[in-house]
């Protein structure tokens, strides 16, 4: 058996139940026209981010950092950071204009490498843009003949298949943020401690965010004294993270986990005033704006999908597990 | 034929820079950074908090001093980004460098944090007992235990 065909196997594992889809040849010509403005979209969203620091330069650049991360570790002046700002700028700019060519985005991967390393080595590193980089370097590896317009369906295949990777590096994130959740409460649980199974989970979570920063907010202080329903969404989250990158492999699954996944970053803004942004529009892009996505639909054909909750809702429904004919 | 060959080979090599992705993000949990930056293991939130964190108090800063010590997140003012999240990842850090008598993790952290602490200034590190929302409530530590005094050159 070949390393492709074990992939495949395993690809299908995830995929459970499918059924052939009509107008294959169509749906992937279509596909990748969607993806082929994704990866500008993409280049797009890494510009504004790049240029939305235009204004805080000033400032920036005479923070030096004293340890730094390894991509930044030749940096010793304010004019290496006014480098590293131009070169994330103009690297993103050139591979809005220029995707097609290797040589753009190899230069858009290096500035967003530098400059988040560059931002992240004050003693912290933060998460919201690493996703981006990861991005970045993935899209290095899309064919060149992926951009015109006459490419072959081999080649319409491998250029839908780099994006796929980011979408499914995406997923995995998500997928270990609620597996470590499960981890952590066995191992707290054999400890004897407080677990996320406790009804004050997410209150003492809140809790302890507030004194961490010594502020407050109106839907935590609601949280905390409502522990009831903040349990239920903290465990509806846990179990949508988990659920998460069997979206990967089940298309009807992205947009609704997508959706899931931005309403839970703007919640944890509201909730922990935890800033991601970047993540936001990362989501936005890969999971809501998805290629290979069927149309939005948040009901049996998205919860009959879900892994583990789903099977229980075809045991208590009787209903076919077999998904709903992509159109 | 040439093109489908091209694609096995990247499905291959995507699959694999997956997986390489996943356990140098593992393997970064061993640093002390918990992270070979931009491989991290994305385990977020793990556990639920056990009560038990590290606060630095600041004594003087300046001519200024201070009694009762501000707390280093009440410190507006005293220190750049008082209520930084960042600065409070280094604190516990710091706190749990000192409780295990690690000298180079101790130098490591001061670094970053008195970058945001005027020269002269002395503050106290702290080990801090008390359950999040009891301590939210009252803002009152059912037990605190110092741990060691630094002076920022």
């Amino acid at each position: 058996m070949t390393w492709f065909a074990r992939i495949r196997a395993v690809r299908r594992c995830f995929a459970g139940v499918s059924v052939p889809v009509p107008l294959s040849f169509h749906r992937q010509t279509e596909a990748w026209g969607n993806a082929r403005v994704m990866v500008r979209a993409f280049y797009a969203g890494l510009t504004y981010l790049a240029a939305s620091l235009i204004p805080a330069w000033e400032g920036i650049v005479h923070h030096v950092p004293t340890r730094t991360l390894w991509p930044v570790g030749w940096l010793h002046s304010e004019g290496g950071i006014t480098a590293i700002l131009c070169l994330s700028l103009f690297g993103a700019v050139a591979a809005l204009v220029f995707p097609e060519n290797r040589w753009a985005r190899i230069v858009a991967f290096l500035g967003v490498l530098e400059y988040v390393a560059y931002a992240n080595s004050f003693g912290k590193i933060g998460h919201s843009m690493h996703g981006w980089v990861f991005a970045s370097l993935i899209f290095v590896f899309l064919p060149q003949e992926g951009f015109l317009r006459g490419a072959s369906r081999a080649v319409r295949q491998q250029f839908l298949h780099v994006v796929w990777i980011v979408t499914c590096l995406l997923l995995y994130i998500y997928f270990m943020a609620g597996m470590s959740k499960v981890g952590g409460c066995l191992w707290q649980a054999w400890n004897g401690e407080m677990t996320v199974l406790n009804p004050y989970s997410l209150s003492e979570q809140i809790a302890d965010r507030l004194n961490q920063t010594n502020t407050s907010n109106g839907v935590a202080v609601w949280l905390i004294g409502h522990h009831w329903i903040g349990w239920a969404l903290y465990l509806g989250v846990i179990y949508l993270q988990i659920a998460a990158l069997w979206a990967a492999f089940r298309p009807e699954l992205i947009r609704p986990v997508g959706l899931a996944m931005l309403l839970f970053h703007i919640g944890t803004y509201f909730i922990f005033t935890i800033v991601f942004i970047p993540m936001v529009l990362f989501v936005s892009l890969f999971l809501l704006c998805c290629p290979w996505a069927p149309p939005t639909d948040l009901g049996w054909a998205c919860w009959s999908r879900t892994p583990g909750l789903g099977w229980l809702l075809h045991r208590l429904t009787g209903k076919t597990s077999r998904p709903k004919v992509l159109s | 034929m040439r093109h489908w060959s091209s694609y096995r080979q990247r499905v291959v090599a995507g699959a694999f820079a997956l997986a390489a992705a996943a356990l140098l993000g593992f393997a970064s949990l061993a640093t002390p950074l918990l992270e070979i930056f931009p491989f991290y293991s994305w385990i977020l939130f793990p556990v639920e908090p056990n009560g038990k964190v590290y606060q630095v108090y600041v004594e003087r800063s300046g001519d200024r001093v201070f009694d009762p010590p501000l707390a280093l997140n009440r410190a507006e003012g005293v220190v750049q980004n008082a209520r930084s999240v960042v600065l409070f990842r280094v604190v516990q850090r710091l706190g749990r460098a000192c409780q295990r008598g690690d000298e180079a993790g101790v130098a490591r952290q001061r670094t970053y944090l008195e970058a945001v602490m005027n020269h002269g200034t002395v503050y106290r590190v702290v080990s801090v007992e008390a359950d999040p929302i009891v301590l939210w409530r009252t803002k009152a530590p059912a037990k605190e235990t110092p741990l060691r005094t630094f002076l920022s050159p």
